[in-house]
């Protein structure tokens, strides 16, 4: 199987194929394929790569997984192929819409304002919407000027991190 | 010896101090928030009684309901942690006339140090040394003007009823003081409902260290040395350690002395902790004591070799102190990191559902955890989940082994601030155990970037894991191509769901 993966901005591509009960290749890009041992469980995968050890942690976070291994941690997206296409298409006819713009939740958290209101113009550094975590208030700001297309949030509801909650189009 | 005693508490705390309670053969009671129902520290407890919805002062901080908890259980004892109901006087009081023990000082102890002028007057009647300042609240903007040009710029105007830096304000010059006050005032008012606020010098490249003294109801009174809490970031504590590299065995003694005078002073018994501002001429003044016990209080524990919750609870049960002032000798070098879940370059918080933890262990490694693998961190209350400490027999190899558990630790789910952590401890200053309160305002060393191999062996693990789902869904017959099915993808929308229900 061909997989993206993402972390931040930059996509890398794996192919996997399994060889035996605990036995893969694994290509990483161009880079020259690796026959890999590999021993999964519940949250926790250990590679034994040639003479390489090792013992990666993961987890699920919201849509993405949490690896974890040698003291660092990343936040990846995996997609197969069909998906990352189906996504392609997606975001060219949103592109092709006008600049439509999502202001999402930094974290998961409470909305404690909604500051616009469908139809209404805003500037850019307008505060359009507040959420709360732990005490925290924190004010979301459009990034630019637009017109807001959409409120996907309500005040005092819950929301996850990375949440959609207001569309800005313009 | 007690039976049953209460927690009235949660997180980390509640777990430390049940493992104590547990230790001495007594069976620990929780109390909870409806979404802490699952939390760990109700996990930990034999009896676990429901206080209230997820808000603190529906719960945690309801007495009656406490109290009723404790009724309804049997419990004969309440210890309250630190934050919440540790330091009311009030609830002190109520505990004891409902016939239980309160695991804490008197509750006219708590009140005395509870107002920061008040503590100031009880402590420099004993002789103890205070930041030149006021004694009284402000009331007249041209007094404050000539209070401070006599005590010499720059100045702090501090709220008496304050803490955690709220209602605290420098002033440079004479211009600026009135201004500052009724800042100060309105501050103060909001934050804690008293406007009173005063005004001392601003002490020039400042230590905040703390000495941790322990009294009993026998008239027995001692220090178990100081706690050196200058790595800050807005005031709140991010690493500490024991003990401190600014002061020496005389200065040890000498301030330890004025907090056990600080204590008598205002008929203190149990555990308690005065905190020093000491300045860069190493002279050193009461800042204020707390009256419970102290976050970082395992810092002490691993270096005087003690347990200071079993004190508490002795202590509370009547008997005499464990120990004698010179039983007290420190051995080797503690430090202790708090584990916060918040991003560690932009300090936001990072409440959600935990779907992994490795805690670090091995030689000198101690974790106080209040989350697990089955956890979720709320957003309502404090983001304290754990607290790594580590024990060396000098400086160095308790800031090797503070690195390694780093290292070891594995937080997934959630974000923390293991990164801000590393990055203190490669600091050359902190290295060099040359560092006042400023630390964390200096630039910090750059966060180096992940090594392609390690970023690598995380693309390798989560592609496998992934295939392994998508052959698990070949095998039952098919589906959605994009619902979960693998043990990841269950965490995951596991995870979501209890976010969303805020749970």
């Amino acid at each position: 199987m061909r997989y993206a993966i993402e972390i931040g901005e930059e996509v890398i591509e794996v192919e996997a194929v399994r060889l035996g009960p605990n036995r893969f290749r694994v290509q990483i890009g161009d880079a020259p394929a690796r026959i890999i041992d590999g021993d999964l469980s519940e949250g926790m995968a250990h590679l034994v790569d040639g003479d390489r050890s090792w013992s990666v942690r993961l987890g699920a976070r919201g849509e993405e997984v949490h690896g974890h291994t040698s003291g660092r941690g990343l936040v990846v997206r995996v997609q197969d192929e069909r998906r990352r296409k189906q996504r392609a298409a997606e975001a060219a006819a949103a592109s092709g819409g006008g600049g439509r713009r999502s202001i999402r939740s930094p974290m998961p958290g409470k909305v404690v304002k909604v500051l616009v209101a469908a139809g209404q113009a805003v500037v850019a550094g307008q505060g359009v919407v507040i959420v709360e975590a732990m005490k925290m208030e924190n004010e979301l700001k459009a990034a630019s000027p637009g017109t807001v297309v959409e409120v996907k949030c309500a005040e005092g509801a819950l929301v996850e991190g990375n949440a959609e909650l207001i569309v800005i189009e313009g | 010896m007690f039976k049953r005693v209460l927690v009235a508490n949660r997180g980390e705390i509640a777990v430390r101090v049940m493992r104590t309670l547990r230790d001495l053969g007594i069976s620990p009671v929780a109390i909870y928030s409806e979404p802490d129902r699952h939390a760990l520290h109700v996990r930990s407890a034999d009896l676990a009684v429901c206080v209230g919805p997820e808000a603190s002062r529906e719960s945690y901080l309801r007495m009656d309901a406490v109290i009723d908890a404790a009724r309804r259980t049997g419990a004969e004892a309440i210890h309250p942690g630190y934050g919440f109901l540790s330091e009311n006087a009030e609830f002190a009081r109520k505990v004891i006339d409902a016939g239980l023990v309160w695991i804490g000082p008197p509750p006219d102890a708590i009140h005395a140090m509870g107002d920061k002028l008040l503590a100031r007057r009880t402590v420099m009647a004993a002789g103890v040394p205070v930041v030149p300042g006021t004694t009284e609240p402000i009331h007249d903007l041209d007094e404050a003007v000539r209070i401070a040009n006599d005590i010499g710029y720059p100045v702090m105007i501090k709220a008496s009823a304050g803490g955690g830096g709220k209602g605290m304000r420098r002033v440079e010059t004479e211009a600026e003081v009135r201004a500052a006050v009724e800042t100060a005032q309105r501050e103060a008012r909001g934050a804690f409902g008293s406007e009173s606020v005063y005004l001392e010098k601003f002490v020039e490249g400042p230590h905040h260290i703390e000495i941790q003294v322990f009294a009993d109801a026998h008239g027995n009174c001692v220090y178990i040395g100081e706690r050196e809490c200058s790595v800050q970031r807005r005031h709140q504590k991010v690493v500490e350690e024991s003990p401190s590299p600014f002061i020496d065995a005389d200065m040890r003694r000498r301030m330890g002395e004025v907090a056990v005078a600080a204590a008598r002073a205002c008929g203190y018994v149990g555990a308690g902790t005065c905190e020093f501002l000491v300045g860069a001429n190493r002279q050193f003044y009461f800042l204020e004591m707390n009256t419970r016990l102290q976050v970082e209080h395992p810092v002490t524990e691993l270096v005087y070799g003690l347990d200071l919750v079993e004190a508490q609870v002795r202590v509370a049960a009547g008997e005499p102190l464990p120990f004698t002032q010179a039983d007290l000798v420190p051995h080797g070098h503690a430090l202790e990191c708090r584990i916060y879940a918040e991003d560690p370059e932009t300090y936001l918080p990072a409440p959600g559902k935990v779907t992994g933890v490795v805690w670090p262990a091995g030689p000198g490694v101690r974790v106080d955890a209040g989350i697990d693998a089955h956890s979720t961190v709320p957003m309502a209350y404090d983001p304290l989940v754990a607290k790594l400490c580590t024990w060396g027999s000098d400086r160095a190899q308790a800031i090797r082994r503070m690195r390694r558990a780093l290292e070891e630790t594995v937080v997934l789910g959630i974000t923390t601030n293991t990164r801000l952590h590393l990055r203190v401890l490669e600091h050359p200053d902190f290295v060099a155990g040359n560092y006042d309160t400023h630390l964390l305002a200096s630039p910090m060393p750059p966060v180096p970037s992940v090594p392609t191999q390690t970023r690598d062996a995380i693309v390798v693990a989560t592609a496998l894991a992934r295939l392994l789902e998508d052959e698990a869904r070949a095998q039952s017959g098919g589906g959605n191509p994009g619902a979960p099915s693998g043990a990841v993808s269950q965490w995951r929308s596991h995870g979501r769901a209890r976010v969303l229900r805020g749970g």
